[in-house]
């Protein structure tokens, strides 16, 4: 083959041009870290990235609900803590009351105040609000409160309570399709196997009358009432311990996530510096190389 | 019989055949970097023989013509490789474009949008507070943010489409320059062959051809005169002989362009007919910026308004059929787009619903959080969430999507999530852009095989060239030598008488 100057310059010039594109992607690489930069840069991974980063970012959106929700079950747990303590309290001021030592007027007096306040904290209890503001056990009514009381004790007739707000509990997804409740239903809760509102005030009733039947009645439903919070506090308690281990699950899924999309998208450190060591000495040869070819013609010679 | 003047005219001839080797050899070096120079060779002969007795004497040498070295095939081939190769070049510039416009990587890309979309929705169906009003602005900002990079993607797509258009209005007065240039080219090849091949001006006229090419694909022919004859992929005429048939770039109100009636469409002008042939150009710089304007700008635009109605439409379903605070009616969460004849331009009017846009009389009350009517208030539960447990399922949900040009209510495409099939879209337009490089990459490996095989055969060797300067020199010096014997013979006789 006839080779002529042209050629050997175009060829100089073409490689020239290859090395140094090949060299600004490997200084790209180097400087954003990642080895993909654009979608071109490897379609099939590209499309894989963007389903990662997309799971990722549920992964991430359900650990912020986990977090989240966590308040709201706390603040539900504390309450029906609270209200089972309270009616516990309510309980052992029934059995003082039985007490023949206790029948006195002036006890009996200083333990119905005792109920009254206990029957206030109990109501307060069950009308929580979450620290959003929202009424615990008012279900989707969250706005209204849960249970409203009428009357007064000073009339001598206890105010009765009723519950005012939705009976339902709040869920949040933590997973996909994966739920937990947040709260639990206030009717359910309160009044479901012995009505606590009624039972505290039918013992105020029973105090005040001296009625050993109707305290004995009263104290039993206060136990059934108070159990039947014990249970509903474990259920939420067990919303929590779910959301927990899902917490954790999720925390893996998203570990796990993290290096995948790490092992597609990051680029390979020591692959890249020593890529753009042999690309630059390669560069450097070929113009040492072209400066060399393109110069000397026969002319030089004669 | 030949005499001592005989013998001085043939060197004196030979001088001349070696004067005109000179000129082409100093011709050669001159155009060493001529883009489109092809050597050229004087082609000498032996001067016509005169008969005589004493047998037939030789007259010397005499230039019969000077040739120019080249290779017809690989000519043709380089003037349809050309054409490849702008036309490739030109698609993957512009699948560059559309590809950072895309690109996830650098920005947080619309993928970051829609899931920053459904994260507020999360925020939403987790928040606490009876009406969730922080949750549903925040629900309302977000929806705002992917409205406005539907928005700029559009308009983007829409701005690269533009651009081709003013390139292709550009391109065709250049390619009628190199259609007339050409053909007056062949009218001073004709006059100047009469004496002898117009090695330059054929150099000059491929040279136009192959820039032509890299325009517009172009088969190019020559008749039996050995002039060139430009054709369209077609078969439409553009040079013949002398007779140039030229192209138009029109806005004609009759016959709009199918994705912008403001886009001009490109004319046939030739043979005293004027007709539209935008859709058989192919090739070169026009053809690939045709592609753009009208299939692959006019595509993402497509694709782009297909996905946002199938959201649209699919969201706005169940967000009618939750309930917001304000009332019990159905609200859409986008402004509907149902009454469209087709779904074309749905990106483009994509904006927020009444209802719901504070700026149009709306109010965030009326996004549908809740699945089920308060009776005592009559409109949907302030403390529910559970209907955007639902919106938010369609994410990944799969949905019947809408495909270009589909009419609302009449989905025809396949069954896939939102967010798979934005990610498909963009992976897509990766992997187009990707194969574009690709194609460039090859052609440029073609083009730089066939521009070696034509140096080859065509381009001066400076090496050559100086060894025949040596060799003409020694010959002048030998032909020199020969008219001062002859001449010193001559004075020899004088001096005898």
């Amino acid at each position: 083959m006839r080779i002529t100057q042209s050629m050997i310059s175009r060829t100089g010039i073409n490689q020239l041009v290859a090395q140094r594109n090949r060299l600004a992607r490997t200084q790209e690489m180097a400087a954003t870290g990642r080895r993909i930069n654009r979608p071109s840069d490897d379609p099939i991974d590209y499309r894989k990235l963007l389903s990662l980063k997309d799971d990722l970012r549920q992964t991430g959106r359900f650990l912020r609900t986990i977090d989240q929700s966590r308040t709201r079950i706390r603040s539900t747990e504390e309450a029906l803590a609270g209200a089972a303590e309270a009616i516990d309290l309510v309980r052992v001021r029934g059995l003082e009351a039985m007490n023949a030592t206790n029948q006195r007027e002036s006890t009996r007096d200083a333990i119905k105040v005792q109920i009254e306040q206990l029957f206030d904290e109990l109501v307060s209890q069950a009308n929580v609000r979450s620290p959003g503001g929202g009424y615990v056990f008012s279900g989707r009514a969250s706005d209204q409160a849960a249970f409203t009381a009428v009357g007064d004790f000073s009339s001598g007739v206890p105010p009765t309570v009723s519950f005012t707000g939705d009976a339902s509990a709040t869920r949040v997804e933590i997973g996909e399709d994966v739920f937990v409740d947040v709260t639990r239903d206030g009717q359910a809760a309160f009044q479901g196997a012995a009505d606590a509102f009624s039972a505290v005030t039918a013992l105020w009733t029973a105090v005040d009358q001296g009625d050993d039947v109707g305290m004995r009645a009263a104290v039993d439903d206060l136990e059934s009432a108070r159990d039947h919070l014990f249970l509903e506090r474990a259920a939420i308690g067990g919303s929590e311990s779910k959301a927990n281990s899902f917490e954790d699950r999720l925390r893996l899924q998203e570990e796990e996530i993290t290096s995948q999309l790490s092992y597609i998208e990051d680029a390979d450190a020591f692959e890249v510096y020593s890529d753009l060591v042999s690309q630059e000495s390669a560069l450097q040869a070929s113009l040492e190389v072209s400066s060399r070819i393109l110069q000397p013609t026969l002319l030089d010679y004669i | 019989m030949a005499g001592l003047f005989d013998a001085l005219g043939t060197a004196t001839r030979g001088l001349q055949v070696i004067q005109q080797g000179m000129a082409t050899t100093g011709h050669n070096i001159a155009n060493a970097d001529t883009e489109g120079y092809s050597r050229q060779r004087a082609v000498v002969a032996t001067g016509t023989p005169q008969a005589s007795r004493s047998g037939t004497i030789g007259s010397g040498a005499e230039q019969v013509s000077v040739e120019r070295a080249v290779d017809r095939f690989v000519t043709l081939r380089l003037v349809s490789e050309t054409s490849r190769l702008a036309e490739a070049e030109s698609q993957a510039a512009s699948y560059g474009e559309i590809e950072s416009i895309v690109n996830d990587q650098l920005t947080g890309g619309m993928s970051g949008e829609l899931g920053a979309f459904f994260s507020s929705l999360d925020d939403l169906a987790s928040a606490a507070e009876p009406g969730q009003a922080v949750a549903r602005s925040q629900v309302l900002a977000s929806g705002e943010s992917f409205i406005d990079l539907v928005h700029r993607w559009d308009s983007q797509f829409r701005s690269l489409q533009s651009d081709a258009d003013q390139t292709v209005v550009g391109l065709v007065p250049e390619i009628n320059n190199l259609i007339d240039g050409i053909a007056v080219l062949n009218g001073e090849i004709l006059e100047a062959e009469t004496l002898s091949p117009a090695n330059d001006l054929r150099d000059r006229q491929e040279q136009l051809i192959l820039e032509l090419s890299s325009r517009i694909e172009i088969s190019s022919l020559s008749d039996e005169q050995g002039l060139a004859s430009i054709r369209l992929v077609g078969g439409y005429s553009l040079v013949e002989r002398t007779e140039a048939n030229r192209l138009e770039a029109v806005v004609d109100p009759a016959n709009p362009n199918p994705s912008d009636p403001t886009f001009s469409q490109v004319y046939y002008d030739g043979g005293g007919s004027h007709f539209d042939i935008t859709s058989q150009l192919t090739g070169g710089k026009l053809g690939a910026v045709l592609e753009t304007r009208d299939a692959m700008a006019s595509g993402a635009i497509a694709d782009l308004d297909a996905f946002v109605y199938t959201f649209v439409d699919n969201f706005n379903t169940e967000h009618r059929n939750g309930f917001g605070l304000v009332d019990g009616a159905p609200h859409d969460f986008f402004q509907d787009m149902s009454g469209q004849a087709t779904i074309d331009g749905s990106a483009r009017q994509l904006r927020m619903a009444d209802d719901i846009d504070p700026s149009r009389g709306g109010s965030i009350d009326n996004i549908a959080a809740s699945a089920s009517i308060d009776p005592a208030t009559g409109a949907g539960f302030v403390g529910d969430t559970s209907q955007v447990e639902i919106l938010k399922d369609l994410r990944t949900r799969r949905v019947t999507g809408y495909l270009a040009g589909d009419i609302p209510g009449a989905p025809t495409g396949s069954l896939s999530g939102i967010s798979g099939s934005l990610i498909a879209m963009t992976s897509e337009l990766g992997q187009q852009s990707r194969l574009a490089q690709r194609t460039v990459a090859q052609q440029e490996a073609v083009i730089s095989r066939l521009q070696d095989r034509r140096d080859s055969i065509s381009a001066v060797s400076i090496d050559e060239e100086v060894a025949g300067l040596v060799k003409l020199q020694a010959s002048f010096q030998a032909n020199a030598r020969v008219v001062r014997t002859v001449t010193e013979m001559i004075q020899s006789l004088f001096d005898a008488f």
